[in-house]
């Protein structure tokens, strides 16, 4: 990536979010698709968030979710922060409930955060956030 | 946000530390999501009380509140622990019955009416427009679809929350202006031949906004309850729109796409292939079963006699065992294995099997997940002719 190019985010739950950048491109249900012990997705390649940057469109399934999240936490192998492209009430709780920093995408889709390996959320503009892609 | 004065003395801890922290996180969680006030809730049921599900982080948290004086306010369902406190059952391994003991005890002092199912409607079939604070995929999205009452997806936390503080944030499916149903869905008549959790899956995964569900009126219980269950475990869904069946009040309609469901579509949602060598578990109760359906599977079992090949598993509510003892008697005495008041997905299971038939998605969708097995949908009447045949 020769051109930053700055993609804004919407604070949903504001705070730090800077680090190695894990994308998953489906939606995730934490109970049930997450290992809460070691911060990994289950199955086909057992990608771990732990301490990075949890990229997904949204959450999905069970109301036992926030719950995992928690875990995440108290564990220790919570992710650093979440990006999403849509939120519901369940991964706000969760988040709430973890103290991780989430955002929402404005206008982009994660896609385009294929093949970055570390981002960082600054303050663009005025108020505005913005995802900053590492080079 | 604004709040009463009642609720910001809630806040301020004059009514305990347990109410304070329950509306804190409330607060929060609907100053997150927009919310200008409160609203007062008829019913919370909370999920996320199975010790297998939740380990022991879960369990510090619940009893912290019970422990710190959280009362229930409202009426207060549970949801399936993971032991099977009937005793019936061989196939749900009881391994944690100490912590899920402590959960339960947490639970029962704390008010909360201990009936251990995923069918809170049964217990108190909510009315349309009624707010309720409800955790239990399942049962949100038959709560708002089927009885047109006004509920988000509410985590586990949220909703023992909102029942101690007999209040939720007025956010989400509990605002009319976001009871509305956007994407139509019609199925082919070759497509509504497939087991039914199928299309649960399929829209789940394939449709965002909430579904207008055209042509499936005439859709029994048992088939409602699993298409939906299935669409909240592979997607967000807590409302879709099933025409004739939906009360019309609670919803409005603005069109903005149109998708038409194969037969095709749904191959890749039917699970795993089962070779006729392989030890199957029959698995029907999930969500729990209604009493009606109980009775239908009985009879199918004592249509054929009993069950012949592998092993048939079937989740009830707790009570059930007690108010239906002959029923669930004779189900036994026909080789049915009984668990009450927990199902596979809440729980730890003996693995005598190789793989699982069952006629529900979301079970299909979580038992792969959780348990590494395999799983295939069939129609209720076909998984009950395959292990009694």
């Amino acid at each position: 990536m020769s051109a930053r190019r700055l993609l804004p985010v919407k604070p949903v739950i504001p705070g730090p979010c800077i680090g190695e950048v894990v994308l998953v491109s489906r939606n995730l249900s934490f109970f049930g698709e997450v290992d809460p012990e070691r911060g990994c997705i289950r199955g086909e390649r057992g990608v771990c968030f732990a301490g990075k940057v949890l990229v997904f469109p949204g959450s999905r399934g069970s109301t036992v979710g926030p719950y995992v999240i928690y875990a995440l936490r108290k564990a220790g192998v919570a992710p650093i922060c979440m990006i999403v492209e849509e939120v519901e009430p369940m991964l706000v709780a969760g988040c709430v409930l973890g103290g991780i920093p989430l955002y929402k995408t404005i206008g982009w889709s994660i896609v385009e955060l294929e093949g970055v390996h570390a981002l960082r959320v600054v303050e663009c503009k005025e108020g505005l956030h913005c995802v900053e892609p590492a080079i | 946000m604004y709040l009463t004065r009642e609720q910001e003395r809630m806040l301020n801890g004059e009514y305990g530390w347990a109410a304070a922290k329950a509306l804190e996180l409330i607060v929060k969680v609907g100053e997150v999501l927009g919310a200008e006030e409160l609203v007062e809730i008829k019913h919370a049921h909370v999920s996320g009380v199975s010790y297998s599900n939740i380990g022991k982080y879960g369990l510090e948290f619940i009893l912290d509140f019970y422990r710190r004086g959280g009362r229930a306010r409202v009426y207060t369902t549970i949801n399936p622990g993971c032991v099977d406190y009937s005793g019936l059952s061989s196939i749900i391994d009881n391994v944690y019955r100490d912590a899920q003991s402590a959960i339960d005890e947490g639970l029962v002092e704390m008010g909360f009416k201990p009936v251990f199912t995923c069918i809170p409607h049964y217990y108190r079939p909510p009315s349309p427009g009624e707010h309720l604070a409800w955790g239990e995929s399942s049962a949100v999205i038959f709560a708002n679809s089927i009885f047109g009452a006004y509920t988000n997806r509410e985590g586990g936390p949220v909703a023992l929350a909102a029942s101690i503080t007999g209040y939720t944030y007025k956010a989400g499916l509990h605002l009319a202006d976001n009871r509305v149903g956007r994407v139509v869905v019609e199925v082919s008549a070759t497509a509504r031949e497939a087991p039914i959790g199928a299309l649960g899956l399929w829209i789940g995964e394939n449709v965002r906004a909430t579904p207008i569900l055209r042509g499936l009126e005439r859709l029994g219980l048992e088939e409602l309850k699993s298409l939906l269950a299935s669409m909240a475990a592979s997607g967000s869904h807590a409302l879709a729109i099933i025409e004739g069946v939906t009360p019309t009040e609670t919803y409005r309609v603005e069109v903005v796409d149109k998708v038409f469901v194969e037969r095709g579509d749904l191959e890749d949602y039917l699970g795993d292939d089962i070779a006729s060598s392989e030890t199957v578990l029959g698995y029907i109760g999930c969500p729990h079963l209604h009493p009606q359906e109980l009775l239908y599977i009985l009879r199918l079992v004592r249509k054929y006699g009993r069950v012949k090949r592998g092993r048939l598993l079937v989740t009830i509510p707790l009570e059930y065992v007690e108010r239906f003892r002959p029923l669930i008697y004779e189900l036994k005495a026909r080789g049915v294995d009984i668990a009450a008041g927990t199902c596979p997905v809440v729980s730890v299971i003996r693995r005598e099997f190789d793989a699982v038939l069952t006629n529900s998605g979301k079970s299909a969708f979580y038992l792969k997940k959780i348990h590494g097995v395999k799983v295939r949908l069939e129609r209720l009447e076909n998984v009950i002719r395959y292990v009694c045949t």
